[in-house]
């Protein structure tokens, strides 16, 4: 605001000085929209002091305005040109509305802004224009004409649409497809997985083994009630929706998400290992991250059950289980690794190599690239 | 699917961050974006004969009322909106009686994703002034959670907004004082 001061002193005429004084006005209540250049907390603290007037205000139901909309005019053509984009109307549109919600003749032209191009300035237009639509005087208030609007042809809708559409059962099959993976996709379906023995359980959810009749595989499912006043838990939000874009070999990976009413269950591969304790691995319960209520209770398996191409190799299994131990004083280490029987069938030299020497160099050892599909 | 692959891997605009690798950031900002955008289907908002572009700037302008009412964040509002639109891509035929509960619901959902201390359900509840029971919400929310297939991390203009804001600070900054980090 410092610089309208500045400006009444050089200019000195009154009317350029309020000109000045609105235009700034407006810029900070732009940026104040963006959230940008003073903190939000700034808008927030002047507005609370008429918080509760505002919150009687802007209890509503919109379901009455949208009533009113629906309803078509004689020609909706008339106010909704087919070209220009209306997500917002301009105050110019607003303020040149007839009683009833018509555009006037003639001025057409101003009702609308272009959503995409100017953000911050939309956001001004749009705050302004909320009283006037949530009060409806944008909208007329006849309702005969809605059947006939439905019944208007319509562009053909993308082939999804289309289903949905003429289907009469459409809203009962939405409501009843609880799949995270959208579609008539097989995941996302309780009957899709068997529950098995319980694993562990901790204050947020239970876990148990489970078997996957679509991967016909082991897997962890992770059952989450959902008794609390606040549907899904904040906490299992962020996890799945986190979970879901990662894909790495150290984070657990999440299959499938099956929600109902009662209970939210993650599906998780099967941790094979087991979960850490004293007798598999001494000393773990006293490192610093060590929360065994978290862990969850796994036990451990025979990796060649999980992935039987281990057994297609001579010592396969024997050589993945001694590089896997949980225990670092049991784990093979790279040297040992070496001279592990796994690696009888190769030629001598190859130990013998200095370390700056590619084992490429010694005849006979290939790369072949290997489909990642070996161990999924 | 579950999972999206950027049409293509653009190199990266953005200069050299010392808190991050800039490649890095930049693909995963621009992965964030499009992994949603393959479901938001704009044309849906052209049809003239279609109200529910009008419908939805009422709805959004009701929301953006609601988060200022009970302080929410812009991240939330904007969040919020990418849900309702997703949403709307997948159900298009949605009864319009629906909408607010549509409305109030991605705006729960994105309230309990982004903000420290989210409303309660019953602050969603009442401003529906009981077009929307508690009930309502948690059922909605299991069919757009679905709908959405979980990836509610959408990035939002202010995101963007976040990362611009840190380089022009860097540009500010560089030369004049070494220590400064983001």
């Amino acid at each position: 605001m410092y610089c309208t001061v500045d400006k009444s002193h050089t200019s000195g005429a009154p009317a350029t000085q309020a000109r000045n004084a609105k235009d700034d006005m407006v810029d900070d209540e732009e940026w104040k929209n963006l959230g940008v250049g003073l903190p939000s907390g700034v808008t927030m603290r002047e507005k609370k002091s008429g918080a509760l007037s505002r919150m009687q205000k802007l209890k509503k139901r919109l379901s009455h305005s949208f009533g009113r909309l629906t309803v078509s005019k004689e020609d909706p053509e008339d106010h909704v040109s087919g070209k220009l984009p209306y997500n917002g109307y301009s105050d110019e549109f607003l303020d040149r509305l007839e009683p009833n919600g018509n555009i006037p003749e003639g001025k057409a032209d101003l009702k609308y802004t272009d959503w995409n191009t100017v953000r911050g300035h939309n956001n001004r237009v749009v705050k302004r224009q909320l009283s006037v639509s949530s009060d409806s005087k944008l909208l007329d208030d006849d309702i005969r004409e809605e059947a006939r609007v439905i019944l208007r042809p319509r562009k053909p809708p993308r082939p999804k649409s289309e289903v949905l559409l003429n289907n009469p059962g459409s809203e009962h099959r939405r409501t009843k497809r609880f799949s995270a993976f959208g579609g008539d996709s097989p995941f996302g379906k309780s009957e899709a997985y068997i529950k098995l023995e319980q694993l562990g359980e901790g204050s947020y959810a239970t876990v148990y083994k489970g078997y996957s009749n679509l991967k016909n595989q082991v897997v962890a499912l992770k059952e989450i009630r959902l008794q609390e006043e606040e549907g899904a838990p904040f906490t299992a939000i962020r996890e799945a929706s986190l979970l879901k874009e990662l894909k790495h070999a150290n984070i657990v990976t999440l299959h499938d998400i099956v929600h109902t009413r009662e209970t939210l269950t993650f599906v998780f591969e099967y941790v094979v290992l087991g979960t850490p304790g004293e007798e598999d691995w001494p000393g773990v319960t006293t490192l610093p991250g060590y929360k065994p209520h978290k862990l969850g209770q796994y036990r451990p398996r025979k990796l060649g059950l999980y992935w039987p191409r281990l057994h297609d190799v001579v010592q396969g299994e024997a050589m993945a289980t001694a590089l896997l131990q949980l225990d670092p004083a049991h784990r093979l280490g790279a040297d040992d690794a070496m001279c592990h029987p796994y690696f009888n069938g190769l030629p001598k030299k190859l130990l013998e190599l200095p370390d700056d020497v590619s084992i490429f160099s010694v005849e006979g050892v290939h790369l072949y690239p290997e489909h990642y599909t070996a161990i999924k | 699917g579950d999972s999206w692959t950027p049409s293509e891997i653009r190199a990266t605009p953005l200069p050299l961050l010392r808190w991050a690798d800039s490649k890095d950031v930049w693909q995963m900002m621009v992965y964030r974006e499009e992994a949603t955008k393959h479901n938001r289907i704009c044309r849906l908002f052209e049809d003239p004969t279609n109200f529910l572009p009008r419908m939805r700037a009422i709805l959004i302008d009701w929301i953006m009322e609601v988060c200022e009412a009970y302080h929410l964040t812009r991240t939330t509002f904007y969040l919020a909106v990418d849900y309702i639109d997703r949403y709307l891509t997948v159900n298009p035929a949605v009864p319009k009686n629906q909408l607010q509960l549509i409305g109030i619901t991605a705006l729960f959902i994105a309230a309990k994703f982004e903000e420290i201390y989210p409303p309660k359900l019953s602050e969603f509840s009442y401003v529906c002034d009981g077009a929307c029971s508690c009930e309502d919400i948690v059922q909605c929310e299991i069919s757009i959670l679905s709908a959405l297939e979980w990836d509610l991390n959408f990035m939002t203009p202010t995101g963007w907004l976040n990362l611009y804001m840190q380089i022009h600070c860097l540009n500010e900054n560089t030369g004049k004082d070494p220590n400064f980090n983001f």
